[in-house]
């Protein structure tokens, strides 16, 4: 029991960092997109050349970075080791949104937007009441794909010493208990297949329609 | 007056010169066939005056308005560009129809959106909006659609997906309906029913342009037609000068090709 | 050339950052450690649980041998202990970043870390012993020759298996964790274990999930416990003299007798 209430615990670190993540790195990836397929050359490239580091490089290395380098290039210790993992999600995953976002727009046929300048739409209802909700079909299932990947990726945290629940495992498992480090397991299972179910229903919901 | 002109228009894609000037004019109520085999341009021409492309040179007028002259460079505001761009509508080859909306959705999008811009929209909101889909409903029937109001354009033949693109269009009450072929997407069966929805219009003295490969189609229907070939405007007559006499060895060619 | 000339930009950058940290290092240690500590008013703390030096008892108390001697210098110290549970393996990073000031979990001393940091003199005793499964017991207890052995990566277990005669013939991994080390034997993905003789007696034997498996101290050269600070760090000599006094008023060793340490107290 007493084994069970500390992984509690410790997945409450994994869940702050998923929601949090999502909630902040879903904006964050479409102004991402905006700035990658802007016409400014300079700040797309600036975009590009940003996603480039953040996908290149292991998300285990963004939070090394992330949390050490401010202590250790500024002097200026970085306060909060879940503030830091939080950054660190954000920003790597608002760029694998940003990209999925690119995707589902650039995928959208000319047409659509032709069809919308001669009916006399602006641009802006163009992208509001036309390709915004085709985009949006189109990306649910990568993102389902690269949020259930989140929820498993959370437990990265504990390299920097954020206490999520396999660092709260562990710690039985140093004391000769295996089976709560087998059990996170259990956690990361439900919250995937709750996750599962809510893409699984939204894809349906948009299944009225074939593009 | 005329209710389109178009004067000395070029267009060039890179180095590829597309449109090497061409001038034409039509009255209200008049119907044009641009005949040509592709790459003469016609398909250009449509996009050039409708705004999809850039013309690099020349002017076009509509009811007297020059609406467009690529010589002038200035920034036109948006709202400006709508104003202008309403003049025309424009019948794409592969429908381009919003998916993700039925039927009568398609044909009431543009028209709604545009209310909004009256002064008094608020007030009147349900009235316009009623009148709106009132108008729509009368269209789709015309194109014997009245039974697919609420279907999505994945649920409908592409004849059928046609005849809602053109309700679409009319919905705005353009003074000039372009068609870029309108059939070349459909399967030979289809084409008959789209041929009939233009011939309706015609007898409501609807102004049309059409480009289409439908050489028949083109005899019965249009007043006027004209052959490009290689960006410009070979012969400019009645079906039966451009048909029957053409003066071109290279319309007779393609005359003979395709008859 | 355009994005070629990226590239190289994006890569200057990158060992500019590099070079950065570098000089940063050394123009920390002139500025005063203790000082920074003080003004603080807490001593952060890096350790990892381990049964009995860190751990949290029923109450959810943090609690060990080295929590309790932690707090004691503290008090001396004058500041407040702060205790950050930390990833073994970025411990000198953490040190370095200043996320932490000390690594206070049992860290045997050697010369590498004797170079990297600032280690306080020794205070407690260990030795690696090599844990199998019990049946295995007289197969490696004289012999590790062809059997896969396991340690944690960069611990005094990894060091020891990789320089020991004794080890010379036998397929050794460095893994995760101490507790990796033991799953591993649990498992029988390998044969033996190279662990911290106090982690040994806390997570071996009846009443644990490795009551399979047995322990063997086969009395290799023993290691010294150490308190690691930031290289060229004041706060060592402060804290060596703390623990002098520590030793001379009887704190220390009342500690280790609750924790049942004694034998290996080594503090002069």
């Amino acid at each position: 029991m007493e084994q069970w209430l500390s992984l509690f615990e410790g997945f409450k670190y994994n869940l702050i960092l998923f929601f949090v993540t999502i909630l902040c790195a879903v904006p964050l990836g479409l102004l991402i997109t905006f700035c990658s397929m802007s016409k400014f050359k300079p700040l797309s490239f600036v975009s590009k050349v940003f996603v480039w580091i953040i996908r290149g490089t292991p998300l285990m290395l963004q939070l090394f970075v992330i949390y050490y380098a401010p202590g250790i290039l500024f002097n200026t210790p970085m306060r909060s080791r879940l503030i830091a993992a939080i950054i660190a999600f954000i920003v790597n995953y608002a760029s694998y949104f940003s990209e999925i976002y690119r995707g589902g727009i650039e995928g959208i046929p000319k047409g659509q937007y032709e069809a919308g300048q001669v009916l006399g739409l602006t641009k802006t209802q163009v992208f509001t009441k036309v390709v915004l909700f085709q985009v949006i079909k189109r990306i649910v299932p990568p993102m389902g794909n690269e949020i259930m990947t989140l929820v498993k990726d959370t437990s990265l945290a504990r390299i920097i010493g954020v206490g999520e629940i396999m660092m709260s495992a562990e710690r039985f498992s140093k004391e000769g208990l295996i089976w709560p480090l087998f059990s996170t397991g259990l956690f990361f299972l439900a919250m995937c297949g709750i996750l599962t179910i809510l893409f699984g229903k939204l894809e349906k919901k948009l299944d009225y329609y074939k593009s | 007056m005329a209710i389109l002109e178009v004067r000395d228009l070029y267009k060039s894609f890179g180095k590829t010169e597309v449109l090497k000037g061409i001038n034409f004019s039509m009255e209200k109520g008049e119907i044009i066939a641009v005949l040509g085999s592709s790459g003469s341009g016609k398909t250009t021409l449509l996009r050039c005056i409708n705004f999809l492309e850039t013309a690099t040179s020349g002017k076009v007028f509509a009811d007297g308005e020059c609406i467009l002259d690529a010589s002038d460079k200035k920034k036109i505001p948006a709202a400006e560009m709508r104003r202008r761009q309403l003049n025309f509508g424009l019948v794409f080859q592969s429908f381009n129809l919003f998916p993700q909306y039925n039927v009568l959705e398609n044909v009431t999008l543009a028209p709604k959106l545009l209310a909004r811009e009256n002064p008094d929209f608020k007030q009147r909101k349900r009235e316009l909006f009623a009148g709106i889909e009132d108008n729509a409903r009368e269209l789709l029937s015309r194109v014997g659609l009245s039974d697919k109001l609420d279907n999505y354009p994945c649920e409908l033949s592409g004849g059928q997906q046609q005849r809602v693109s053109i309700s679409r269009a009319l919905a705005l009450d353009p003074k000039i309906l372009f068609f870029d072929e309108p059939t070349s997407a459909l399967d030979p069966e289809l084409t008959n029913e789209i041929l009939k929805v233009i011939k309706d219009l015609a007898q409501k003295h609807m102004t049309m342009v059409i480009v289409t490969h439908e050489i028949e189609f083109a005899r019965n229907v249009a007043d006027r037609i004209i052959f490009m070939n290689e960006g410009k405007v070979l012969e400019d007559g009645t079906p039966e000068e451009v048909i029957e006499h053409p003066k071109n060895e290279r319309t007779k060619a393609f005359l003979s090709k395709m008859l | 050339m355009k994005k070629f000339l990226a590239i190289a930009a994006a890569a200057a950058m990158l060992i500019a950052a590099a070079g950065c940290s570098q000089t940063a290092n050394e123009t920390e240690g002139t500025a005063s450690d203790l000082a920074y500590v003080k003004d603080n008013g807490m001593l952060k703390i890096g350790y990892t649980v381990i049964n009995p030096l860190n751990y949290t008892d029923d109450n959810g108390e943090l609690t060990g041998f080295e929590t309790d001697f932690a707090a004691a210098v503290c008090e001396k110290l004058g500041v407040e202990p702060e205790f950050h549970e930390i990833d073994w393996n970025s411990k000198e990073m953490e040190l370095e970043a200043k996320t932490i000031d000390c690594i206070w979990n049992g860290l045997t001393i050697d010369e590498d870390r004797k170079a990297a940091m600032s280690i306080t003199t020794p205070y407690l005793e260990n030795r690696q012993v090599l844990i199998m499964r019990a049946e295995d017991e007289a197969k490696y207890t004289d012999s590790v020759d062809g059997a896969n052995v396991v340690a944690e990566a960069s611990s005094a277990g990894d060091e020891l298996a990789v320089s020991d005669e004794f080890f010379a013939n036998a397929n050794y991994t460095d893994v995760q964790s101490q507790a990796t080390a033991l799953m591993e034997v649990a498992a029988g993905t390998a044969d033996v274990a190279v662990i911290d003789y106090v982690m040994a007696t806390g997570s071996v034997g009846e009443g644990t999930d490795f009551d399979k498996l047995t322990f063997v101290d086969k009395d290799f050269e023993s290691e010294q416990y150490g308190i690691a600070f930031r290289k060229g760090s004041d706060i060592t000599d402060e804290v060596n003299s703390i623990i002098t006094e520590l030793v001379n008023d009887g704190t220390l060793k009342e500690i280790a007798d609750k924790y049942e340490l004694t034998p290996l107290l080594i503090a002069e």
